[in-house]
């Protein structure tokens, strides 16, 4: 059974500490570019410059992982809830079937109920569904809670690397990427670029484009972190203090995901 | 009354040459055996190889024509039903489908119409489909969203539950390039020409080589069905 750590639906968004999810790593490589560059190497460079970055700025850091091993996925979450993370930031590369595709983009989790748990649901209408079962669709419930935020967030990451960087910028998309499950706090994958186009290969390789991107994703945090704060702020003196206290909401609310 | 008749023995096939062991209960223990002449007995072992080619080539004639006339009855010996592995009917005609294909930069999808022959089985027609998408587009702007190689071995389905099972071959996740935007896309083609050719499928199973698999890339699990009408 999988432990997703604490959960309190109550707690409003006050960005203190920070999980970095460097992706893949280990036997799972992650995808290979032309010239053999692992995407688990640049997930892992970049979470590190990241996580000093961060560190510098105040903000408590953990890493899912910090050297070169596999983490499952539903661990990595796991590993989020049990640090108290008030928001997750996963880091990949991207690949295509040719080499045209470029650019950078941001995912967070779709707002609707996953595949998964409906098909757990339709499980459980069978024949009884598992206790961890019924666990993660009570965690995917509440991580729903979080996706108005976590939209934010990708929004904000995003518009901070593409435009640092000068890439192209393929926006914001939602997914049902099982690491973004089970996080109980605003969370995002970020696809830093593509492995299978050259230049943007060559570009990931370097130690000073990793700082580069490391810098616009640390510069997004803290514009997150100060944007909820003020928001958080005025709902206080509103008195109205929501789970998802946030500025303005541009995507609709999915209560629980139903 | 004497029986002067000599006895018959029976020899087992390849033991030799060699007189008649007498047995315990023999009642002529100490008798003689008459022997053939060496010119007769050569010729019986001539026969008998004769005889055993002849029974051999008859069979195999039989299982020959065996073999063709029910095949010649058929027109086809492939034309089973995948699902019920029945034999199939005949061609109802055309039927049109949609396939969902990536655009080559990957910032989108496209479909293209096609027309299948169809008998009108939803399993055939589904590993058809399946089929036609592991080929890839013929159209421009487009590319295929499973990687090179990648054949549809099966696919299944349940009238009942509206659930769809779809076996793919390894190269489906062994050549897949990686990267979030290709595993999407290729859950997106093929869940999405799921929903739009049988409209009100609730599950489909991705399997790879008959087993389930954890993740096509490391990204989307794919341990439970997905909900194809989802993708659209």
């Amino acid at each position: 059974m999988v432990d997703l750590g604490p959960m309190d639906v109550t707690r409003s968004i006050d960005v203190r500490t920070v999980v970095v999810d460097p992706g893949h790593g280990g036997s799972d490589v992650g995808t290979v570019g032309h010239n053999r560059t692992y995407e688990k190497n640049v997930n892992l460079e970049v979470a590190k410059r990241l996580k000093r970055l961060l560190e510098r700025q105040g903000f408590g850091v953990v890493m899912t992982r910090d050297d070169d091993r596999h983490v499952a996925l539903a661990e990595r979450a796991e590993i989020a809830n049990n640090a108290g993370g008030d928001c997750f930031i996963s880091l990949h590369c991207n690949a295509w079937y040719n080499e045209g595709a470029k650019g950078v983009e941001t995912y967070f989790l779709s707002p609707a109920k996953s595949d998964w748990s409906q098909s757990v649901e339709a499980t459980e209408n069978q024949a009884g569904a598992q206790t961890d079962d019924v666990d993660f669709i009570v965690w995917e419930l509440v991580q729903n809670r979080f996706i108005s935020s976590s939209s934010d967030l990708a929004e904000v990451v995003q518009r901070s690397v593409s435009e640092r960087l000068d890439v192209t910028d393929r926006g914001v998309r939602q997914a049902g990427f099982r690491v973004l499950v089970g996080a109980f706090m605003p969370a995002v994958l970020v696809e830093m670029g593509f492995l299978s186009n050259p230049g943007e290969e060559r570009r990931l390789g370097r130690s000073s484009y990793q700082q580069d991107i490391a810098e616009a994703i640390a510069e997004a945090v803290v514009e997150f972190r100060d944007r909820y704060n003020r928001a958080v702020a005025a709902d206080d003196a509103d008195g109205a203090r929501t789970p998802d206290s946030r500025p303005d909401n541009d995507y609709e609310y999915d209560e629980g995901g139903r | 009354m004497r029986d002067d008749r000599p006895s018959r023995t029976v020899r087992p096939l390849g033991s030799g040459g060699g007189g008649r062991k007498p047995r315990p209960d023999d009642p002529r223990p100490d008798r003689p055996r008459p022997r053939r002449p060496r010119s007769a007995r050569r010729g019986s072992k001539t026969a008998s190889a004769l005889f055993w080619i002849g029974a051999a080539a008859i069979i195999a004639a039989g299982v020959w024509l065996l073999f063709f006339y029910r095949a010649g009855e058929r027109n086809d010996l492939t034309d089973l039903d995948p699902v019920t592995g029945e034999e199939a009917g005949p061609i109802a005609g055309d039927r049109a489908i949609v396939l969902i294909f990536p655009e080559w930069d990957a910032m989108g999808y496209i479909f293209e119409e096609r027309q299948i022959p169809s008998r009108n089985r939803a399993g055939e027609d589904l590993l058809a489909i399946m089929t036609a998408l592991c080929d890839g587009p013929t159209i421009s702007g487009a590319v295929s969203a499973l990687p090179r190689g990648t054949r549809a071995l099966a696919a299944f389905y349940n009238s009942e539950d509206r659930s769809v099972v779809l076996d793919f071959s390894v190269e489906l996740v062994t050549r897949h390039p990686g990267g979030s935007v290709a595993e999407v896309a290729t859950l997106t083609s093929i869940l999405r020409t799921v929903a739009l050719n049988f409209p009100g499928t609730e599950g489909c199973t991705i399997l790879v080589d008959g087993a389930q698999v954890e993740t096509l890339a490391g990204h989307v699990m794919l341990d439970r069905p997905f909900d194809p009408r989802r993708w659209l």
